[in-house]
């Protein structure tokens, strides 16, 4: 019988910065990764919240991990609670059709209703399978996680293309659809504690545009980092961010945004490598998880070359506490499972090099 | 050259440079009707532009949004200007560039497209979400020079991998270069799944595939 209420201890004594008989891991295993380990497609998870739940856990059951979630991708969620139309696949991730985007002129914006949480598309399905989780886990912590996108992703799911010449061609659109956006997310959360009882502790914030290579940092800000921080101010949740993206502007956003936590996406040009979040986090006081390339040994490498990659970022990142390791973004299809088998047997060589 | 059309050429390249859409359109119309050949604006007015448009980019001054308003305008340019290219437009090389199966992002292999074409580089984009068995279609009916594989999400990098195996077991590998790029790529997962050759961004892709023609 796995046992989930050790794992959320072990959790969140790391996460108080206290000593835990080894590190905390999860593997970022969304609807593509668990539809492999249960050998079913990732319709079969959206048109079941019970078994989407069921399939979640026996998923970081499989891989040894100590976090339970309900994966899912909320730009997806949001942009087809909207009204926009979406590909659904069996074993890759979903994505809104191009040739037919929901906004198509800049009209359309104003038009754009924020949904009925209770009706829209994924999330009654969502709302019931975050339920379904707790029962699973017996686990307050299932039901701790709020997961947004504040608010490139939706946009890009929405406009397209077109979202990237609209700060030239039609500067209002951004502003206006990113208000609508955190609308929205200030909705779901409503039915949210109605269904499942009290606030989350945290909201996991997808976020896209705070990167060098993406948008101006002032841009970033009109369009997300601006709501990420109304949202948090008026929730009064702990915001813990997601970049994906290359050289994202963290040391900025982390103080604009008083993130509580960064789950980054591990950055293979070296600008932002273990040691770089050590500092950080001694810097900012802040929870990281992460820290392991998504895109190198785990997909290209061999269980051993995983095994040393975990030993050398556990090393690195669990004095102190405030470290839960994990992929710096979804692990896709095609991984080796034994890959990821290895997470675990890293994390248990490590604690043995430590206990001796 | 003369002073008349050197102006030309400057205005043009300062405008798409500091974006003025309406100036930039409307210059191109004024050297097509002062019959300045079409390939000579494109090469001396636009892709100089572009040229520097990039080095903006690499330098940090420019984003991602400047640099498609950017192509934006120098798409809309090549508009006008195609029914007076007729055969001059020389291209150097081909190449086949698509985002792999299982990933829709394309905003950056359109870059890429934009920058080459201008480049005189004969562009052939299959899109996106592209299935390996059409890839592996178009390299038998197109014989290209070079093809160029994009993908954004971590989790579609097997799907690359898997391409250029596929490209491999049709025994089509040694007739072409293989270069790919990508959000979450880097030169050492490029090299890792096969590739010929990595860029980081679109102008580092002209570069490189300019290398690898020559």
């Amino acid at each position: 019988m796995y046992d989930w209420n050790e794992k959320i201890e072990r959790v969140t004594t790391a996460l108080m910065g206290g000593e835990t008989d080894r590190p905390p891991f999860t593997i970022m295993a969304a609807e593509q990764m668990i539809s492999r380990v249960m050998g079913c497609t990732i319709p079969d998870l959206y048109n079941s919240p019970e078994f989407w739940a069921k399939a979640t856990v026996k998923t970081q059951e499989f891989f040894g991990s100590d976090i339970p979630y309900v994966a899912l991708d909320p730009a997806l969620i949001t942009a087809e609670a909207f009204g926009a139309k979406f590909i659904h696949r069996k074993y890759l991730t979903s994505t809104a059709t191009p040739e037919d985007r929901l906004l198509k002129t800049p009209e359309d914006v104003d038009q754009l209703e924020i949904p009925d949480h209770r009706k829209a598309g994924l999330y009654p399905t969502l709302i019931k399978a975050f339920k379904h989780l707790k029962e699973l886990t017996h686990s307050p912590m299932a039901g701790n996680f709020f997961f947004s996108d504040l608010t490139w992703g939706p946009i890009q799911q929405m406009r397209g293309e077109q979202a990237w010449t609209d700060f030239y061609l039609n500067p209002d659109l951004l502003p206006k659809l990113a208000e609508k956006i955190y609308q929205s997310n200030l909705g779901f959360l409503e039915v949210w504690k109605d269904e499942m009882g009290g606030t989350p502790l945290i909201d996991i914030n997808i976020s896209y545009l705070g990167n060098k290579d993406m948008a101006s940092y002032k841009d970033f800000w009109e369009i997300e980092g601006k709501w990420v921080n109304k949202f948090r101010k008026k929730t009064g949740m702990g915001i813990v961010m997601h970049n994906c993206g290359r050289k994202p502007y963290w040391d900025q956003m982390i103080t604009d945004c008083r993130l509580l936590g960064v789950q980054p996406t591990f950055d293979p040009f070296g600008n932002s490598d273990v040691n770089y979040w050590k500092e950080m986090k001694k810097k900012h006081k802040i929870y990281i998880i992460g820290t392991l390339n998504q895109t190198g040994p785990t997909l290209t490498g061999t269980p051993q070359d995983v095994e040393k990659e975990v030993i050398e970022n556990l090393n690195a990142l669990t004095p102190g506490g405030k470290f839960i390791l994990a992929h710096g973004c979804e692990v896709g299809w095609g991984v080796p499972l034994e890959n990821l088998l290895a997470v675990k047997t890293g994390v248990e060589k490590f604690s043995e090099m430590k206990g001796k | 050259m003369r002073k008349m059309e050197a102006e030309l050429f400057d205005k043009i390249q300062n405008f798409l440079v500091n974006l003025k859409m309406d100036e930039v359109l409307s210059l191109i119309k004024e050297a097509i009707e002062n019959q300045i050949p079409a390939y000579d604006i494109i090469m001396n007015g636009l892709y100089e532009g572009m040229k520097t448009v990039g080095n903006k980019f690499e330098v940090g001054e420019y984003f991602i949004p400047e640099l498609m308003f950017a192509a934006l305008i120098t798409n809309n340019s090549i508009d006008l200007l195609k029914p007076h290219l007729k055969t001059e437009f020389e291209t150097s090389g081909v190449i086949l560039l698509g985002t792999v199966s299982g990933d829709l992002h394309d905003i950056g292999k359109n870059i890429v497209s934009t920058i080459l074409t201008i480049s005189g580089i004969e562009v052939h984009d299959l899109g996106v979400d592209v299935p390996i068995e059409l890839w592996i279609q178009k390299i038998k009916e197109l014989k290209p020079d070079l093809v160029g594989l994009s993908c954004l999400m971590a989790a579609s990098i097997s799907s690359m991998r898997n391409t250029i195996q596929e490209i491999e077991k049709n025994n089509l590998r040694n007739q072409l270069k293989i270069i790919v790029g990508g959000g979450a790529l880097s030169k050492t997962a490029a090299e890792q799944i096969g590739a010929d050759a990595y860029a980081y961004d679109a102008i580092e892709a002209l570069k490189i595939v300019r290398e690898l023609i020559d």
